[in-house]
């Protein structure tokens, strides 16, 4: 018999996925030929022992597993959303401020960058996390003050410190590969800055004691990294130094350079006295750092000291720089300098429809000049303030709204954005640039020149030691 | 509006419960046809879970237009490509996998027995389980995924192309395959 149905219409007719036409046809064949419909019942066979055994059924413990894993997720991407905005908000910074600003907002323009390198990086950091580790490596955790045993993918803060006990080891290694440290037996570091998200920045480590071997990669170019230790401070700049620190009696600092070159200094002397005292330790070399000395005249790396340094090539790829530093009890505070910003545009954003929005009407006033659309975007900020009161960038929202009022002409309101930091945020490093933009507001937009001098004076007599308050007093005296 | 899309629309408008009775509806179904895509339970736990993250965070993004079904298991089917590409230099260990040599191919699942099940019962339907486990998992990769979707959980040519962004043609002819080669190997193995 000629079989004018094949596997694919016997199939489909089984599902009932066939046409009715092909279905009364095939139904016609199925009633002459037997072979047929012996194969149409071993499909069917076939298909319920498919069914009763392919079936799988999840674990018990697989819905609480999967509630865990949400609320996980679901707290990243508060946290992913919050950095989005403030990434946003800078990229509106610039766009909104910069181009058509007269000469005071472009000056809180650069505030609010400066905000950026001063105070944000606290908040938004990348954290380095261990790669591994030996037995006996803790970690004391800034935050809760509690002392945890180091495990594979811990995620270090600012402030906690990495102790490793003799005979062990710890690798720390930064997101992107970007540096990588080791810390040998007996060793003790403190994570004192991370690197920021989205800019450039400093990461620094304070080395207490032990050795710590550091690579920094080529693409930390665009930041800085400092290592500090009780008597020296060592820079490496878009190159990979090592840090090696050990106990001795009489305290003192040594830096071995396999490859490139890093710069070294005492940080017991005054600090206008550094620059003459800076000494650059070049490939293969060496220098020695006594507490309260300057460093020593650089001397070619001995055969067993290059031997020590191979072991960088076991943890990166290139190596070039290694600091040997002894105990001691006084420490460098870490050097806040403003560098350029970057702001990463990696897309997709993952930020709120209604923060897109935002966003899109802010895009569009700009676009069409239009005031009452400016005015909608920052109606619109102010709600993600109210919606998210104690949020970390609270402060800087608020700076950047300020500012933006005053590009529009509205002085009251930028004030009140600015009194806003100054009053909830008195102590933090936002507060001098709020009370300096009040101060400027007051002066050219309201000439109020008695309020403005109140906020200089207070800037001064509060915030004397930020770079503002120098700012400050050169108005005052002009007056 | 279908069940699924009343659901989803309640979701959408804060009701957590409407998404827990979504989670129960398909819970195992989409772990079950990761399970055999993926030939681990394990890994079939973990990609079920991301499948039901992605669609507690991206239900706004679903159109109720009837197609959740397919829109779930699209989900899962890219997750579980994703997976692939991973594996590619990665071992893995399933379970389903003999535990030891020597053992009869006993298996950790196979450790686990059903209740009220004589040994002899066990036996014999342990024996035809692992053997339709065996010819599914052997299946190529296209084959096996409409086998599973339309034959085991029961998506009409329509909603398996829509998941596995193809055509219903495909589907039909992929499918017709798929149990062209699973009945040859049963008779095969079945002796």
């Amino acid at each position: 018999m000629k079989h004018e149905i094949g596997l694919r219409q016997l199939s489909e007719y089984m599902d009932g996925a066939c046409s009715s036409s092909d279905k009364v046809r095939i139904e016609s064949h199925l009633a002459v030929c037997a072979s047929c419909r012996k194969a149409l019942e071993e499909m069917r066979t076939c298909d319920t022992a498919v069914k009763e055994f392919g079936r799988e059924h999840a674990d018990t413990a697989f819905d609480a597993a999967f509630r865990v894993k949400l609320e996980r997720e679901l707290r990243m991407k508060e946290e992913r959303w919050l950095d989005g905005v403030l990434g946003d908000i800078m990229r509106k910074a610039s766009s909104v401020l910069m181009p058509p600003a007269p000469v005071f907002v472009g000056a809180v323009a650069a505030l609010f960058l400066a905000v950026v390198t001063y105070g944000v990086l606290d908040n938004i950091t990348e954290a380095p996390e261990i790669g591994s580790a030996g037995t006996g490596v803790y970690i004391s955790v800034a935050k809760t003050g509690r002392t945890e045993a180091a495990r594979e993918g811990f995620r270090l803060a600012k402030g906690d410190t990495v102790d490793v006990a003799e005979g062990s080891f710890a690798d720390i290694k930064q997101p992107g590969g970007k540096f990588t440290v080791r810390l040998k037996s007996g060793a003790r570091m403190r994570l004192a800055k991370a690197l920021p998200k989205y800019i450039r920045g400093t990461v620094s480590l304070d080395v207490e004691k032990g050795k710590a071997l550091i690579i920094v990669n080529k693409n930390f170019m665009e930041s800085r990294f400092l290592v500090h230790t009780p008597e020296a401070q060592a820079t490496v700049t878009g190159t990979s130094f090592i840090v090696n620190v050990s106990i001795g009696p009489k305290p003192f600092t040594q830096l071995g350079v396999l490859e490139g070159s890093v710069n070294i200094m005492s940080i017991f002397r005054p600090k206008e006295a550094f620059a003459a005292q800076n000494v650059t330790v070049a490939g293969g070399e060496m220098t020695e750092v006594k507490k309260g000395e300057v460093p020593s005249t650089p001397r070619q790396l001995l055969d067993s000291e290059w031997a020590e340094m191979a072991e960088f090539y076991k943890i990166g790829k290139k190596a070039r720089v290694a600091l040997l530093v002894s105990d001691g009890k006084n420490r460098v505070k870490e050097l806040l300098r403003p560098c350029p910003i970057y702001i990463s545009d990696v897309e997709p954003r993952t930020l709120s429809e209604s923060l897109e929005e935002t966003i899109r009407i802010i895009d569009e006033a700009i676009k069409t000049k239009d005031t009452a659309k400016h005015l909608e975007g920052i109606r619109r900020l102010e709600d993600v303030l109210a919606k998210y009161p104690n949020s970390d960038y609270e402060p800087q929202l608020a700076l950047f709204i300020g500012s933006y009022y005053n590009y529009l002409g509205r002085p009251e309101d930028a004030i009140r954005s600015f009194r806003k930091v100054l009053d909830k945020y008195a102590g933090s490093s936002f507060a001098s640039m709020a009370a300096y933009a009040t101060g400027v507001v007051f002066e050219t937009k309201l000439n109020d020149k008695d309020s403005a001098r109140y906020y200089y004076v207070l800037l001064i007599q509060k915030y004397g030691d930020m770079p503002e308050a120098k700012n400050a007093k050169a108005k005052l005296g002009r007056k | 509006m279908d069940r699924d899309d009343t659901l989803v629309e309640l979701f959408k408008n804060g009701d957590e419960k409407a998404f827990n009775e979504l989670f129960g509806l398909y819970r195992d179904s989409i772990f079950g046809y990761l399970c055999r895509m993926l030939r681990d339970r394990q890994s079939a736990e973990d990609l079920a879970q991301e499948v039901f993250i992605s669609v507690y965070t991206n239900a706004a993004n679903y159109r109720p237009e009837g197609h959740f079904k397919a829109w779930i298991y699209r989900i899962a089917s890219n997750l579980a490509k994703n997976e692939f590409k991973k594996r590619s230099y990665r071992v893995m260990v399933s379970l389903f996998s003999p535990i030891q040599s020597g053992d009869n191919d006993l298996t950790l699942a196979d450790t686990i027995a059903g209740p009220g099940e004589t040994s002899g019962v066990i036996m014999e339907r342990k024996e035809k389980e692992k053997l339709v486990k065996e010819v599914i998992n052997e299946l190529p990769l296209k084959y096996r995924e409409v086998l599973v979707l339309c034959a085991i959980e029961e998506l009409s040519y329509e909603e398996a192309a829509r998941a596995l962004n193809t055509n219903v043609k495909t589907v039909s002819s992929r499918l017709a395959r798929a149990r062209a080669v699973v009945m040859k190997k049963m008779k095969a193995l079945e002796g």
